[in-house]
């Protein structure tokens, strides 16, 4: 398993995450607790987020976990990886 | 045929109502079946006649190029159909009858041609919708019908390959397009008691394909954009979806550059009668012989 210090996990999926919003199109940090879905994150974006994610924490997220609530925030994505690589 | 013992389909290809063609989901339909088919086409059309639809027809198939721009890959690449064709001199001819002959796969060396299988009736309709420029303040209001594909070969008889589907799609605002929906899941629940089907409508979500697609299928359901009613054909405990109502936000707008006056991306709605799913159902509830089923029903479809 992964041993990844928790602030790595928010700022690697902070910096994901970038790509995939279209909303203000912010350059700096997202804060962690901002819906994503209003920085214009798509159905669609969720899906690549889902698949950026696991590519750069080498996971797999299991089918029970594939909700749009734990891709809403980076918060939420960070929990998800954090659960996954505990 | 004794219907305690044969199948659905089995008693409808007995009766000659749909015809076996040696593929799963692959029918031809008899006479019985187009009259009901042609009876449930004037039943929508009065249940829509309040829009003044500008009613298109399209072919089966649809550019190839627009299919791809469609973005319909990304969700569904398991239920999409293309058309190749051969392309070569008479030596590859030659070949090629000789792999048929042999029994050998001939198809290995078919190219792409530039038309698809249209996936559903309103994705060639968005393309020539963005030609037009803004959309008009009262919003635009579309009759189209389209035979579409489906890779999904199944001996359910309500789940065919090909199928006609009838629609009506409503571009605007997003208030106007909503008020849309939310009059055709009355007048889709109206149009099912005419016809006294059975019936439920439930939130639904389309079959988005892999990992991914349970992301955009429970999302599809959390915003509520998809409903279905349903009707039991082959089984009570899981009724077949035979009209779906969808709300697209801008998804179809934005990818097409369709826009309001404003400049702003216009919205979406659309609700969709599976013409064979329908027909099936009254096939189902009311029996094979078109001249026993209730004198309503018959009213109802001029039959």
């Amino acid at each position: 398993m992964l041993d990844v210090p928790t602030g790595d996990i928010s700022a690697r999926i902070n910096a994901i995450v970038r790509n995939f919003v279209k909303v203000g199109a912010p350059n700096g940090e997202i804060r962690p607790d901002r819906n994503l879905e209003e920085l214009g994150l798509t159905s669609m974006d969720m899906v690549n987020l889902m698949l950026a994610v696991e590519a750069e924490f080498d996971l797999t997220i299991p089918g029970s976990k594939l909700m749009p609530a734990n891709f809403r925030s980076i918060e939420r994505v960070a929990a998800l990886v954090e659960e996954l690589t505990r | 045929m004794c219907d305690s013992c044969s199948s659905f389909l089995d008693r409808l290809f007995a009766r000659g109502v749909l015809h076996a063609t040696g593929v799963d989901g692959l029918y031809a339909r008899g006479e019985c079946f187009e009259k009901v088919i042609s009876g449930l086409d004037r039943v929508i059309s009065r249940h829509g006649a309040a829009h003044r639809a500008e009613i298109i027809r399209f072919p089966p198939g649809m550019s190839r190029a627009l299919f791809e721009q469609s973005g319909y890959m990304n969700s569904f690449p398991q239920l999409a159909g293309s058309i190749h064709g051969f392309v070569g001199d008479e030596r590859d001819h030659l070949a090629l009858l000789d792999k048929i002959h042999n029994g050998e796969t001939w198809t290995d060396r078919q190219v792409a041609t530039d038309v698809v299988l249209t996936p559903a009736a309103c994705y060639p309709l968005y393309p020539i919708v963005s030609k037009r420029g803004p959309v008009r303040a009262d919003g635009l209001y579309f009759d189209v019908q389209s035979y579409c594909f489906r890779h999904e070969p199944s001996k359910d008889p309500a789940r065919m390959q090909m199928f006609r589907m009838r629609e009506y799609v409503c571009v605007g605002t997003p208030d106007q397009v909503m008020a849309f929906r939310e009059q055709w899941l009355e007048k889709g629940r109206d149009f099912a008691r005419e016809l006294a089907l059975p019936h439920e409508v439930n939130v639904a979500n389309d079959p988005f394909f892999g990992r991914g697609g349970r992301v955009m299928a429970s999302s599809q359901r959390e915003l509520g954009l998809k409903f279905e009613l349903l009707v039991p054909i082959e089984s009570g405990d899981e009724p077949t979806a035979c009209v779906s109502f969808n709300y697209h936000q801008d998804h179809f707008a934005s990818m097409w550059g369709i826009e309001l006056a404003s400049g702003e991306a216009a919205h979406t709605a659309c609700v969709g009668f599976g013409m064979e799913r329908l027909a099936l159902a009254l096939f189902k509830h009311d029996g094979l012989d078109l001249d026993a089923w209730p004198s309503p029903v018959r009213a109802a479809l001029a039959l």
